[in-house]
């Protein structure tokens, strides 16, 4: 074992596959002279060479655009958006194209591509490096979107993307990037997508999270447990396909659920995990679903009173299961 | 009519009253901003809901209440004048809604609405008809439970929010009366929570089948014989020695014998190395009142048949009697098992964690064998040529799993044919002491 943070395990993911898989090639801005803005390709390109540590010009729909060809030949691109908030220009490549490839030629090609960003706030990016935009690729069939919160499963889940034949949406919280450290295993393993995780196990809420959040919750749990208050983590890690079975298992037993996730709350991944609980369990339901996540507000915002405001902590948490405790 | 202080958001529960904006005596015109209102929510400037003279501030300034408690008595001009039938109590007052409804929203929650509620009713009604409502108001999960168990809520005190009657309620309430296990959901299946033995068992077994590759052989024996002795010197043998003479102790000592020439029977697969055990304790599978038990016979190598007998006799009793100690179910290094007494023909058992191997005894049954034809027993013999002949003889099968990393086919069956003669070799002659 290793104890590496999170940039780290996705760094030795990519290093790793690249070392073991000739057709995987990284792309980005400034991921090869410069090793990446958070330098998860540091050194790449001295190890792999130009030809398969490509620097880009700043045109993400390219980028995206020569991913999805270079995969439909047979590769295994690996595309890094410098921040996920330059996403929306790959929306017609990935969500008009990748994602439909295989369907549209019945079988004939398809899109082995990663696409890793940057997401998330609280680290005074202001409101064009800092935003969650899983919820917009989540909507999308054909797609696959993971969003890991801890080494383990940045390192075994980048892993498993690269390798899953299927365009993948791999989004890493750049707060995380540093800030949590883990144990990762040094001999060769993977996570599968689409499961989720219980990180915390407990008996009367269950909470469904994702991402920085997690670490949050994690941290409200503990708390409330002085109140006898005990508390399951569900950590969703995929966010297409939602693993049901983790969820409806967790909340049969609890009968409440609070999901948290640091992106705005109206039609994100907190109303469709919300939506299948209540198709599958609703006669285990002993409180109404309750959802804590960022303001309907446009963007992340850049003071750092109103970024305070928007970014949910642990007390917001530990309010909301009180709350749900109580009723 | 008493004003009482309303639900200003959903989870608000007591308010702090700030500033009062009238005084006692003053006439007060509906929706004139009449006291603050402050919490960790909103604050908030309370409109009058009706018009009147404030005859009475109840609540004082700094002072904490609670939603539904009474601030002011305000009399109104109807009241002056006579009676006023004001609607009944919404039945969902408890809920924001209630209070919204039939009046404009405001305040910034829309919320600060008081119901105009009859005088003649107590000063908590809202409180109660909050207390009422959600007592009323079954969650689904709670609903399904008590229609499933048929329980009337009314029994039940609830511990939720304004007496809510709880999932966990019903089910302590359940655990109580009728004896329901906590854990259980509500569905159809029965869930039975293990107790300490059935786990270890669980344990036991997920462990072998996990990491044992195993094997296994069945041989039958011939026990006419070992029949015919245990059938003469049943009766004399209780009335000498106060216990039974059972097949399972020639078993014992046959499998002793046999692992005396065959080591590797006794030993266990520790850390890729092969452990020859020094000592020979055989441990006997036993029904207790609380499930499988597995007591050990100590140092079988010393002792005879009686002996054996003795021991398996003894261990049986404190099986039953509950006062089987640490030191009588540890330090096995092989297992027999009579699964002959279940009316079992054939067994794979699962060897014991730490164990090379395990041995059954199956159901012994009367069959026609085709035998030697033997002139001396031709009063028993059907014969079918000169050589061979058919006879009743009672027979048994021999059982043997083992681990395949410690030993192979070949020694297994190898101990198992040994094990076979000897069965076959207790008679008439054989010595118990």
């Amino acid at each position: 074992m290793q104890e590496i943070n999170i940039i780290e395990a996705v760094r030795q993911a990519m290093y790793e596959e690249m070392d073991r898989d000739d057709t995987v090639f990284i792309l980005g801005e400034d991921i090869g002279v410069r090793g990446g803005v958070f330098l998860a390709t540091d050194g790449f390109l001295e190890s792999f060479g130009a030809g398969r540590v490509i620097d880009t010009p700043i045109s993400e729909s390219a980028i995206a655009g020569i991913a999805l060809g270079a995969a439909m030949q047979g590769m295994r691109p690996i595309v890094e958006i410098e921040f996920a908030d330059f996403i929306w220009p790959v929306f017609n490549q990935i969500l008009g194209e990748a994602a439909r490839i295989r369907y549209g030629t019945e079988g004939k090609l398809q899109a082995p591509l990663v696409l890793r960003a940057p997401y998330g706030g609280g680290i005074r990016g202001g409101l064009y490096h800092s935003q969650s935009p899983e919820a917009y690729f989540a909507h999308t069939p054909g797609l696959k979107v993971v969003a890991p919160a801890t080494p383990f499963d940045a390192k075994g889940l980048l892993k498993a993307a690269i390798r899953d034949n299927d365009p993948v949406i791999f989004l890493e919280h750049k707060k995380t990037y540093r800030l949590v450290k883990g144990q990762v295993p040094t001999e060769e393993y993977t996570v599968p997508i689409g499961k989720a995780d219980v990180k915390l196990e407990g008996e009367d809420i269950t909470i469904v999270t994702y991402g920085l959040m997690l670490h949050h919750c994690v941290e409200a749990a503990r708390i409330v447990k002085e109140n006898n208050i005990s508390v399951e983590v569900i950590d969703l890690r995929t966010l297409r396909p939602i693993d049901h079975k983790t969820l409806v298992t967790s909340v049969m037993k609890t009968g409440k659920v609070l999901i948290v996730h640091e992106d705005t709350q109206a039609l994100g991944i907190g109303a469709e995990v919300s939506a299948i609980l209540a198709e599958e369990v609703f006669d285990y339901l002993d409180a109404p679903i309750r959802r804590l996540a960022g303001p309907e507000v446009p963007a992340m915002p850049f003071s750092p009173t109103l970024e305070g405001e928007f970014m949910i902590v642990s007390q917001d948490i530990v309010n909301a299961l009180a709350h749900l405790s109580e009723y | 009519m008493e004003i009482v202080l309303p639900q200003l958001a959903e989870s608000i529960t007591e308010a702090i009253i700030g500033k009062w904006l009238a005084v006692e005596g003053q006439e007060i015109d509906k929706y004139q901003p009449l006291v603050e209102v402050i919490t960790d929510k909103v604050n908030v400037e309370m409109p009058s809901p009706v018009s009147g003279r404030l005859v009475k501030i109840i609540a004082a300034e700094g002072e904490t209440i609670l939603v539904g408690s009474v601030l002011a008595d305000i009399k109104t001009s109807e009241e002056g004048k006579g009676k006023l039938q004001s609607p009944p109590p919404s039945s969902n007052l408890d809920t924001l809604g209630g209070f919204i409804s039939g009046a404009p929203p405001v305040g910034p929650t829309g919320a600060a609405n008081v119901p105009q509620n009859d005088e003649s009713k107590k000063s908590t009604v809202a409180q109660d008809a909050s207390e009422k409502t959600a007592k009323l108001k079954l969650s689904p999960a709670v609903k399904k439970l008590v229609e499933k168990h048929n329980v009337d809520v009314g029994e039940l005190s609830g511990t939720g929010k304004f007496g809510r009657v709880t999932r966990k309620d019903v089910q302590l309430y359940l655990h109580s009366t009728q004896g329901t296990n906590l854990d259980e959901t509500d569905d159809n299946d029965t869930k039975i929570r293990m107790d300490p033995i059935r786990k270890i068992t669980a344990k036991n077994m997920s462990l072998s089948a996990a990491e044992i590759p195993d094997a296994w052989l069945t041989i039958e024996a011939d026990i006419t014989d070992l029949v015919l002795l245990r059938q003469s010197i049943k009766q004399s043998f209780y009335s000498s020695n106060s216990f039974h003479i059972t097949y399972l102790a020639f078993a014992v000592y046959a499998a002793c014998k046999a692992i005396q020439t065959h080591p590797v029977i006794n030993a266990s697969f520790k850390n890729d190395e092969i452990v020859l055990h020094a000592d020979l304790n055989i441990g006997i599978a036993v029904a207790g009142p609380s499930g499988l038990i597995v007591p050990v016979i100590k140092n079988v190598v010393d002792k005879s048949i009686t002996s054996i007998a003795h021991e398996i006799d003894r261990l049986i009793d404190k099986v039953n009697s509950g006062k089987l100690t640490h030191s009588d179910v540890t330090h096995g290094t092989f297992t027999v098992n009579n699964t002959g007494a279940l009316g079992s023909n054939l067994s794979i058992p699962i060897i014991v964690p730490g164990q090379a191997s395990i041995l059954t005894t199956e159901l012994v049954t009367k069959k026609p064998v085709v035998v030697q034809a033997d002139v001396n027993r031709a009063s028993t013999q059907t014969v079918l040529d000169g050589e061979h002949a058919i006879e009743i003889r009672s027979m048994m099968n021999l059982c043997l799993s083992f681990d395949h990393r410690i030993m192979d086919g070949v020694e297994a069956a190898g101990f198992l044919n040994d094990v076979k003669q000897n069965m076959e070799s207790f008679s008439s002659g054989t010595s118990l002491v």
